[in-house]
């Protein structure tokens, strides 16, 4: 355990020492910050659910950048050996990774709570419900994508090829209801359910639902198992 | 308290360690020498567990690695031949996660690091970050990071690469220090790095095993003739024909020089170890009217052992593999 968290906090350090961190930190607060106020103004109505949606949608940007270093750059660089040598194992190495990533998003995800605080300091009510569903929501869609992101990272020692990579996966996935649309109901009701989109907007209905609870922690189970073997593999090369 | 057994690793259709096996005991110091690409580092990476064997086996303190990795794992410091760095940490950040990493007791790490940090010869580089540091003192974080966890066993994939002459000597006398109570594997392409530090050598080329011996074993073995350098000039076939002539001699190697020195022949003939067979030498090239512009008798290094053992067509070669695998090495 003590172990999993010291790959976790040179994680964390090293993306707080490169401009990265800011530089996306900076970027997300301005896209999300500016759609926000640009709802606020054009409809006079503070609607949550569609800063959700941005958020969503920002992550689907962001992720591959903060997520494409993980795994490739270690193969690059040689130190996966120092890692893959020591008393530690390979589920360690990724969840240690994993945790770093996570992390991160809950940093990300406390800078926008100025944003619910900022109609309160201009007089609105949000409705805390839906606020903290929303939050829940966005935060497991956001850790999806990081888990898709980690995986694909585990396939390549080539960050860019990394970081397409999982932009393309995520990308496929959000999707889904839009390409499962052409195909017949029972198809396109299952693609419904993969999408990682659609869940975020029944939970941001402000109602928790178990299967939606249920789809998250699946893709994020399902990737770090994926990311486990991928790593195991590199054993085999 | 290493052992290996039968070690094999493909890579495709192309193998790069066949079938190698060695035993290394408590407080040894084994060396691997071998041309670039013998496969001295992916032995060393399976050893370390890193790479899984094709086929074969290996055990570390009792340990089998594939049965019991992290057991096994815990007792080996690895200095890979790329140091395994992180660019944007500073030195003592680096070998305090190093610590963790090898399940250092917290309130252990702080002395840990001081030491490594003072036998490495880091002491004004603590907080120096790892990208601001030259290829020698990231050699000697490489391995700091090595010893950190005071491991009985030490794997280190050419140790002394990038130091300078004096970091070279200090580096074997620490090495020659710490295998007291740690055992060592170390490759190396410096000869006298095996002759004075190495109990034993081990000689690898094209991933198989040509030798196994002490180093003095080794020269010892090829004693038994003596190399005779001599520049002459004179018709580079003529000059063949006769000095094969002379009894004693053995194998024969003719380089012309090119340039304005063309017409001098440099030859080095492996001969019988009399001084009958360099009189005989010197008077077949007088005897024809050539000039002998040089003769002596080389003294055999280790080097010639090397490059023999290594380079297939000398014949002297499969002698002595033959009876330096024969012969058990002293452990
Ligand atoms: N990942 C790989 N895929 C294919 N072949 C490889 C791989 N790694 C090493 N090889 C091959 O295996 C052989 C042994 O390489 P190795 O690095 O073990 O040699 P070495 O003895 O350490 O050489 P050097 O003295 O140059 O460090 C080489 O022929 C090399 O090309
Ligand atoms: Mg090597």
């Amino acid at each position: 355990m003590s172990k999993i968290l010291a790959i976790a906090k040179r994680e964390l350090r090293s993306y707080f020492v490169s401009p990265l961190a800011y530089v996306v930190a900076a970027f997300f607060m301005a896209a999300v910050g500016f759609l926000f106020f640009a709802i606020l103004t054009s409809t006079r109505e503070a609607s949550m659910r569609t800063l959700f949606q941005n958020m969503a949608v920002v992550f689907l940007l962001l992720v591959p950048a903060l997520t494409m270093r993980l795994l490739a750059e270690e193969r690059k660089t040689g130190t996966i050996e120092l890692l893959m040598t020591s008393p530690v194992t390979d589920e360690a190495i990724v969840f240690g990774k994993y945790l770093a990533t996570v992390t991160y998003l809950l940093f990300l995800m406390g800078l926008t709570l100025v944003f619910p605080l900022s109609l309160v300091a201009i007089g609105g009510k949000p409705e805390w419900p839906l606020v903290w569903t929303g939050y829940l929501a966005t935060t497991l869609m956001g850790a999806s994508l990081m888990a898709i992101g980690l995986m694909a990272s585990s396939f390549t020692n080539n960050v860019i090829v990394s970081a397409l990579v999982a932009f393309v996966i995520s990308l496929i996935i959000w999707l889904l209801p839009a390409i499962g649309g052409t195909f017949g109901s029972p198809i396109s009701e299952a693609f419904q359910y993969m999408s990682i989109i659609s869940h975020l907007e029944n939970m941001a209905r402000g109602v928790i639902d178990s299967s939606d609870l249920l789809y998250y922690l699946s893709v994020i189970g399902t990737c770090l198992l994926v990311t486990v073997r991928s790593v195991n593999v590199y054993h085999w090369r | 308290m290493i052992e290996v057994q039968n070690l094999t690793k493909r890579y495709g259709d192309r193998t790069a360690v066949s079938g190698i096996s060695l035993t290394v005991a408590k407080g040894e110091i084994l060396g691997f020498l071998g041309p670039n690409g013998a496969g001295k580092s992916t032995t060393m990476k399976m050893i370390t567990g890193f790479l899984s064997p094709s086929e074969g086996k290996v055990t570390v303190g009792g340990y089998d690695m594939a049965e019991q990795p992290l057991e096994a794992k815990a007792l080996i410091g690895y200095l890979p031949e790329v140091v395994p760095l992180y660019p944007d940490m500073s030195v003592s950040d680096y070998l305090n996660f190093v610590a963790s990493l090898k399940g250092i007791p917290a309130s252990e790490i702080a002395e840990r690091v001081d030491y490594v940090v003072k036998r490495c010869w880091l002491e004004d580089y603590r907080n120096r970050l790892i990208s601001h540091l030259s290829k020698g003192y990231r050699q000697r974080v490489g391995l700091a990071q090595a010893l950190i966890h005071k491991p009985p066993v030490l794997i280190l994939d050419e140790p002394t690469s990038g130091l300078d002459p004096r970091q070279i000597n200090e580096t074997r006398e620490l090495i020659r220090q710490l295998s007291g109570d740690h055992t060592v594997i170390l490759s190396t392409h410096i000869l006298p790095e095996v002759q004075n530090l190495c109990h034993r050598v081990l000689i690898i080329n094209k991933g198989h095993e040509v030798a196994e011996d002490r180093p003095e074993n080794l020269e010892h073995k090829l004693k038994g003739n003596q190399t005779v350098v001599m520049e002459v000039a004179g018709p580079e076939a003529g000059v063949r024909e006769a000095l094969m002539a002379v009894p004693g001699i053995r194998h024969l190697t003719i380089t012309p020089r090119t340039n304005h020195d063309a017409g001098i022949l440099d030859i080095k003939a492996e001969t019988d170890p009399t001084d009958a067979v360099r009189a005989g030498l010197a008077s077949a090239v007088v005897g024809k009217g050539w000039d002998l512009l040089e003769l002596r008798a080389a003294r055999l290094s280790l080097e010639d052992i090397f490059i023999r053992l290594t380079t297939a067509e000398a014949p002297v070669a499969e002698q002595a593999t033959g009876s330096a695998l024969s012969a058990t090495a002293g452990s």
